[in-house]
């Protein structure tokens, strides 16, 4: 008995001494322990919350985030420092924030050696983390191949009542629409807005998967999708026949090139937390998150030397594209948002969400 | 006039002189106390329209150019199927509680408690999770559109007018039934001349109630593509990225909002059971066997709405849930855990609401102007909900006097409480409203008059009330549970409710998942449903009036 005692007693002093010997856990960053503040009207689930999580891994820095959906400018316009990070579906609200005078300088050399100018802001106070193709779809069945191979095709008077969109003061279609007009100028721009207006089949409604789903239906046979939510039609079960109805078109391939829908990121005036904020900021920006974001949204990377989802490359591919990046008609958020107003006025006047007649 | 009868003459006046002062301070305390309780409600209530006018005054030059682009654009076909899905959803609202609640307030059958409770079962649905199953089950118009988006609203709707009309039947005067009977009326005309007009003011409030969400609301119309009000003020909102627009807009609505609201409160205070409190309180309906064939049209109908508003949908999501995968209990947990704090502070502190009306406002026919403006801060139902989040998020913006005075908690769930709760006031106030205006006026006087202290004579007030205080909450926590367009903008960080998990998983029409975050929001909202039901049945029993 004596000697169980003994060998308990040593094994307790031993453990003991273990614990007090052991080297210290070593700090993941100068950051490990500090919590940041993000507010993003991007969805939690997908990318957003893995992408916490092995931030928390690698550096130690926990997020806190409020996923919004709506409003996303006007509560930051409330509470300019609430938050520490900003993130946004759509780049041209960070410019519209900008403009309002509610984001700081990330001053980081890591985000401009590794993030191509053309998706810097050029005052240094956003940058893209990645992007995707506005592009069409057609029906399988009902569209020829090469029947539609540009955005103008969709205004011209033989798809009459044969055209889908969600509604034309989304987001995504303002930022087509803005797009349009810095690019092309306002007549040209107004000519074909005006055109797939009078195209349309239906008032427009429901999100860009519903237009799929429509020309399934045999409501329409193109319409408008982002790139990615071709590919994930195939992943939800209800919406595999949604897919296989239609085929994807990058448009302007022989043109001027497709336009572009950014995410970006951004710093807030919240100073208290400004050197892990800036840490997020350039985890975004690198090559491990950016094949994060690519294989988790199948959205484009910033990064020349990080390679599109193969999806997009098999998609490209359907149209000659080569490494699966499509030819851009690349214009900046700064001359997007100088459209937007017009953009919106102009969706309203013509009437484009009463949609038909 | 000299001697003892003067001095008895002087000594009457005197009794008489200080009788009047003292009918006529308990007035006056009575009117100061029900304008102090409409008062206040009134002020929360229209300090989010109050802080949007502000923006009238600040609006930058181009204001006028973005509200005459619209309303020469989208406005008027907006208006106009506005309009019909109004009318749509109050029609079905009413016809799918009337003969649920006619059926089983007045007769007496075997399933009755059956029949409750598919009545009341829509109310674990929020429309755009309802819209989400429908759209999914391909029907064409009759399961996407203005029209299935009209419905699911007036479906959702239909528990609420099934609540008013239960408790407003089960008060009907026998007595003048019996007499009309006798002076020759047939059945027909009797429903037709007396018992209509009896009930005019729970389908009037309901009727409003179904109008006013199908109005603001954005979920459901966007679930269904419809093009209503609520879509409107989004995509301006959206497209302008601009509060001041968004104000103006959110203003447009609050001035049919108010007509509509104060025309449903004259027809509540024109009621004529509320004239007869005192005579409505010892008179109750006895039920009796149903006539002829009226039991099986009954459970038919039931079983077509329960259908199409619940049971339908409710089975797409538990095929979608068996389909699906669980999202793991922590999980689970910690969002349940969030939603449930928050409806629940909604819900109490609503109560405390009801009580101060209950204790308050004026009994019977004493009530007056105050007691029917308290109907007015219905007004928020019909406000879209992302105007009314703006309006809470700009009035506790950064160096705000509010943002001062709330401190560090205007940064957790505070706004949010108040905004929920400003929104549902209607669900805690009008029953107890209601519950007040059928007090016998004379009531509070004799137990004055009795020698009850002033606290055990609140005591009795609040006990007699208390069935209309609980079934408020009951309904502001469901509410609160399934509200989400306030908490899109207004939700603090780390901040998950099931509502919120619904929306975002919406958005890539991932359903599977979606079903099982709709289960716990049931869950959540299940006991609450119960208690209305076991309350309603308590009342069967007891043979008291709510």
């Amino acid at each position: 008995m004596r000697r169980v005692k003994f060998i308990l007693a040593a094994g307790v002093v031993a453990a003991l001494g273990n614990v007090a010997l052991a080297d210290p856990p070593k700090a993941r960053s100068p950051y490990d322990g500090v919590e940041i503040k993000v507010l993003t009207d991007r969805t939690s689930d997908g990318l957003m919350q893995p992408l916490f999580e092995m931030l928390e891994q690698d550096t130690g820095i926990e997020v806190d985030p409020v996923f919004l959906d709506e409003g996303l400018v006007a509560r930051l316009e409330s509470r300019p420092t609430e938050a520490d990070v900003v993130i946004t579906k759509d780049a041209e609200l960070i410019e519209l924030a900008k403009r309002k005078g509610l984001l700081a300088k990330l001053d980081s050399p890591i985000i401009e050696k590794t993030i191509p100018a053309e998706f810097r802001d050029k005052d240094g106070e956003y940058f893209v983390d990645a992007y995707r193709a506005r592009g069409i779809i057609v029906s399988q069945d009902r569209v020829k191949p090469g029947a539609v191979k540009t955005y103008e095709d969709l205004a011209k008077p033989e798809w009459k009542g044969k055209v889908c969109t969600r509604s034309g003061k989304h987001d995504y279609n303002i930022a087509i629409f803005d797009q349009m007009m810095k690019a092309w100028g306002d007549d040209k721009a107004k000519q074909v807005i005006a055109g797939i207006g009078r195209n349309l089949a239906r008032a427009p409604e429901g999100d860009d998967r519903e237009q799929a789903k429509a020309i399934m239906e045999g409501v329409c046979d193109v319409g408008l999708l982002n790139s990615y939510y071709y590919p994930k039609m195939f992943e939800h079960r209800s919406q595999i026949k949604w897919g296989e109805a239609t085929r994807y078109v990058f448009p302007n391939q022989d043109t001027d090139g497709v336009f572009i829908m950014r995410s970006a990121v951004a710093l807030t005036k919240a100073t208290a937390n400004r050197g892990a904020a800036r840490m997020f900021a350039e985890y975004m920006a690198s090559g491990q998150t950016q094949r994060m974001i690519v294989q988790r949204t199948k959205q484009y990377s910033v990064l020349p030397d990080v390679p599109p989802h193969e999806s997009m490359v098999s998609m490209g591919a359907q149209q000659g594209i080569k490494d699966g990046r499509p030819k851009i008609n690349f214009v900046s958020l700064e001359g997007m948002a100088d459209k937007r107003d017009e953009a919106v006025k102009f969706v309203e006047e013509i009437k484009y969400d009463n949609g038909p007649g | 006039m000299n001697g003892p009868a003067a001095s008895i003459d002087s000594r009457g006046r005197r009794s008489f002189l200080h009788s009047l002062a003292t009918a006529r301070y308990a007035r006056a305390k009575g009117l100061l106390g029900a304008w102090t309780v409409t008062g206040i409600a009134l002020l929360l209530a229209f300090f989010p329209l109050l802080y949007l006018a502000r923006y009238l005054w600040s609006a930058p030059p181009d204001i006028v150019d973005w509200i005459d682009t619209w309303a020469n654009g989208t406005l008027a076909r907006q208006a106009a199927e506005t309009a019909w899905v109004c009318i749509v959803a109050a029609v079905v609202t009413i016809a799918a509680s009337v003969p649920q609640a006619v059926a089983v307030s007045m007769y007496r059958f075997r399933g009755a408690l059956l029949l409750e409770g598919a009545a009341l079962a829509p109310m674990l649905l929020a429309p755009y999770a309802a819209a989400g199953a429908w759209s999914e089950l391909d029907l064409g118009a009759w399961s996407h559109g203005p029209l299935a988006m009209a419905v699911q609203i007036g479906f959702s709707c239909a528990p609420w007018a099934y609540l008013a009309l239960r408790v407003a039947i089960s008060r009907l005067p026998p007595m003048l039934g019996e007499a009309a009977a006798a002076s020759g009326m047939t059945r027909v005309q009797r429903i037709i001349r007396v018992w209509m007009p009896l009930l005019a003011a729970p389908l009037f409030g309901a009727a409003m109630f179904a109008v006013a969400r199908a109005f603001g609301d954005y979920g459901t119309a966007a679930r269904n593509g419809a093009h209503t009000f609520g879509v409107s003020f989004h995509d301006i909102w959206n497209g302008t990225q601009s509060t001041h627009v968004a104000a103006v807009v959110a203003l447009i609505a609050a001035v049919p909002a108010a007509a509509v609201v104060w025309f449903a409160s004259a027809r509540a205070t024109h009621n004529v059971t509320r004239r007869q409190g005192g005579l409505a309180g010892v008179a109750s309906w006895k039920k009796v066997a149903p006539p002829g064939l009226m039991l099986p049209a009954v459970a038919g109908w039931a079983i077509i709405c329960l259908a199409l508003s619940f049971a339908v949908p409710e089975w797409q999501y538990l095929r979608w849930a068996i389909d699906g995968r669980w999202m793991g209990w922590s999980k689970a947990i910690d969002v349940s855990l969030d939603a449930l704090s928050t409806s629940g502070a909604v819900a109490v502190g609503l109560a405390g609401m009801g009580v101060a009306c209950a204790l308050l406002l004026r009994p019977g026919a004493r009530s007056g102007l105050a007691e029917r403006s308290i109907w007015l801060v219905s007004i928020n139902l019909f406000i879209p909900p992302m105007a009314l989040a703006l309006a809470w998020l700009a009035a506790t913006a950064d160096g705000s006097w509010l943002a001062g005075a709330l401190g560090e908690a205007r940064d957790g769930t505070f706004p949010l409480l108040l905004a929920q709760a400003i929104k549902l006031a209607p669900f805690a106030m009008l029953p107890v409203l209601d519950r007040v205006a059928r007090e016998n006026e004379l009531l509070r006087d004799a137990l004055r008059t009795a020698g009850l202290p002033r606290g055990a004579a609140a005591a009795h007030v609040l006990r007699m009330t208390a069935p209309a205080i609980a079934l408020g909450a009951a309904m502001v926590f469901m509410e609160a549970v399934k509200e989400l367009e306030i908490a899109i903008t207004l939700q603090p960080f780390g901040y998950r409710s099931p509502a919120l998990k619904i929306h975002d998983l919406a958005r890539f029409h991932a359903e599977y998942a979606i079903a099982g975050w709709l289960f716990i929001s049931q869950a959540l909202m299940l006991p609450a449903l119960l208690g209305v039901v076991a309350w309603l049945a308590h009342l069967d029993k007891s043979g008291r009036l709510a």
